[in-house]
């Protein structure tokens, strides 16, 4: 056993509107550690810095392969996974806090319900209706599957609405992620059948309009996603319907 | 390509029995270095993306440490379907994927229905649409026939329901013991990963039986370490330890109670040895043969009937699923038979 620690400075809130607080915790070394594998071993002996018995800490994870998302917090100043965020690759005290752009619900889980709202409101599906027999869908290109298969990769993390500037507690931007899927949708050979729909919401106040080309998205998309040019195309798309709707052609 | 349960077989003999494992530890190399980096990211660009991020190793130009993890459960909720005359499956049945509770239904990777003994790739998806096109026009025609709603029912019915999950919450919070409970969880994790995974011994089982009683004997000893009232995930964790406690009994009875494998988890002790020239098809022509009363003692090798024997006995024995019902204390094991009646079993084969 070595006597080797790792030291966390975890920013605390027992519920919304509460007061935040910092805690520090300091556990063994283990190797090839994450930031859950060591949240999950302060479950295990609740004991903060000061030898005090405390609450564990709160937050939440599911897939611990970094495709869901649902762990996204700030971790040492950056927004990023905490599944993935090795803790060998981490400086110490690692900081914890959760994502500033969200309401706190408690400690480190937030309410990521406006991305949901916002995919709701681009329509983020393909419209089906019914379980009977449509016969084959359309042919899907390898090119076209290539762009696709990026652009679905987006886990709805919060990390590019988190790093962006525009996006803040007191507006209605839409945020990059619901401009991407967007697109997504509006590629898809049966989904496009209400891309106009889709362009609406974003010509929309809070649409791509609110966009500030700051370009912080695509920097910390954990998925590498193209998200500025997401939004330059849905741009392109959008000047197309815009002049198309003006001449009524 | 080899089904995961012998590709997991294999490793673990490598790393195990042989003590053959990348720098003695428990994994193996998977290399996929002699494909295309176009290839790779085109086709599984998402998956290589995690193991680089998660090892900072790039598997386009090195191979792979891999070792078997569980995935996925193959057991699940039964359900029931109902049969046509012609032995397919009424669509409109509400039968289709109701549990043993009326009017509760269980969907997708939820119920027992599609693995048997081994979980294929990709069968998730299949379970969803398998299931969703049974169940959903079943669900509407259960609606239909009944003669009440959930409205017309007394509210006292809901407001005791309600008061007995209040009462066992409150009992969870007032725990105040000595164990805690993530600690537990990860012991009784620890103890199924080591005794009922990839290879399964009597002897390990029947001790681990055991272990899992205690478990349980100490789950009441649990201390609730977070008593608040928000969002506070830990009385539901302890209430669902106690599930898993119990859902680890059913795996480790049913594993010990069956003299036998086919799939996943490999029993050693049961092993019936196939020649290694045996053609599966020529399990059917056997049944055909013993079926018209021209089976002889010449009609295949001996090696290949004395086989075909120990497989036909095997599976009127156990192509079986095990069905565990809960007795209060733990599970008591029964057994029904798998339905092979569109089409006729026979030996798997790899070469």
């Amino acid at each position: 056993m070595s006597n080797k620690t790792i030291t966390f400075k975890i920013l605390r809130q027992d519920g919304p509107n509460q007061p935040s607080y910092w805690e520090t915790f300091v556990i063994p070394y283990l190797p090839n550690s994450n930031v859950i594998s060591c949240l999950m071993d302060i479950q295990k002996n609740p004991i903060n810095a000061e030898g005090k018995k405390v609450r564990p800490v709160v937050w939440e994870c599911n897939c611990l392969e970094e495709v869901c998302g649902t762990c996204t917090m700030v971790i040492n100043g950056k927004t990023r996974q905490s599944c993935s965020a090795l803790i060998d690759k981490l400086m110490q005290p690692i900081t914890l806090q959760p994502l500033s752009k969200f309401p706190v619900v408690r400690d480190l889980a937030v309410d990521r319900s406006r991305m949901f709202e916002a995919l709701k409101r681009v329509k983020a599906w393909v419209p089906m209706d019914g379980y009977h027999d449509l016969g084959p869908g359309d042919k899907i290109l390898p090119d076209h599957q290539g762009v696709a298969y990026k652009l679905s990769e987006c886990m709805t993390c919060g990390c590019c609405v988190e790093a962006c500037p525009q996006y803040s507690r007191d507006n209605n931007f839409l945020g990059a992620a619901a401009i991407s899927q967007a697109r997504l949708f509006n590629m898809h050979p049966t989904g496009k059948l209400i891309a106009n729909e889709r362009l609406d919401t974003l010509m929309d106040d809070g649409g791509i309009a609110a966009c500030g080309n700051a370009q912080n998205c695509v920097e910390v998309c954990p998925k590498s996603i193209p998200l500025t040019e997401s939004i330059a195309e849905m741009g392109r798309q959008s000047s197309k319907r815009f002049w198309k709707t003006l001449f009524q052609i | 390509m080899v089904p995961r349960d012998v590709g997991a077989r294999e490793i673990y003999d490598i790393c195990v029995n042989q003590g053959l494992g990348v720098h003695g530890d428990m994994k193996v190399y998977l290399d996929l270095t002699h494909h295309s980096r176009e290839f790779l990211d085109r086709r599984l660009g998402g998956i290589l993306e995690i193991y680089e991020k998660f090892t900072g190793v790039d598997p386009r130009e090195e191979p792979m440490e891999i070792f078997p993890a569980v995935h996925y459960s193959m057991g699940g909720i039964w359900t029931d379907y109902t049969r046509t005359a012609d032995g397919f499956i009424d669509h409109q049945s509400p039968r289709n994927q109701m549990t043993s509770m009326e009017g509760l239904y269980a969907a997708g990777e939820a119920d027992y229905q599609y693995h048997g003994a081994n979980r294929l790739g990709a069968n998730s998806l299949l379970s969803c649409i398998y299931t969703g096109l049974m169940m959903g026009p079943g669900v509407v025609n259960y609606i239909k026939n009944q003669k009440e709603s959930a409205a017309d029912l007394p509210s006292s019915l809901f407001e005791q329901a309600q008061q007995q999950w209040q009462e066992k919450f409150t009992g969870i919070k007032q725990m105040k013991g000595k164990e805690n409970p993530y600690k537990l969880h990860a012991e009784l994790s620890e103890t199924m990963m080591s005794n009922v995974l990839i290879v399964r011994d009597n002897a390990r089982l029947a001790a681990t039986v055991e272990k899992i009683d205690e478990y349980d004997e100490r789950w009441k000893d649990v201390e609730c370490v977070d008593t608040s009232d928000w969002t506070n995930p830990v009385p539901s964790f302890v209430n669902q330890l106690y599930n898993m406690i119990q859902l680890s009994k059913v795996i480790a009875k049913g594993a010990l109670l069956r003299d036998e494998f086919r799939g996943a988890h490999y029993k050693p002790e049961f092993e019936i040895n196939q020649p290694s020239d045996f053609k599966p098809e020529s399990f059917l022509e056997y049944t055909k043969l013993k079926a018209d009363g021209g089976l002889k003692q010449d009609s295949f090798k001996p090696d290949h009937l004395e086989y075909m024997r120990l497989y036909e006995e095997s599976n009127e024995k156990w192509l079986k699923s095990s069905i565990a019902t809960f007795n209060g204390k733990g599970p008591d094991i029964s057994y029904e038979a798998v339905d092979t009646s569109l089409i006729q079993p026979r030996p798997r084969k790899y070469d």
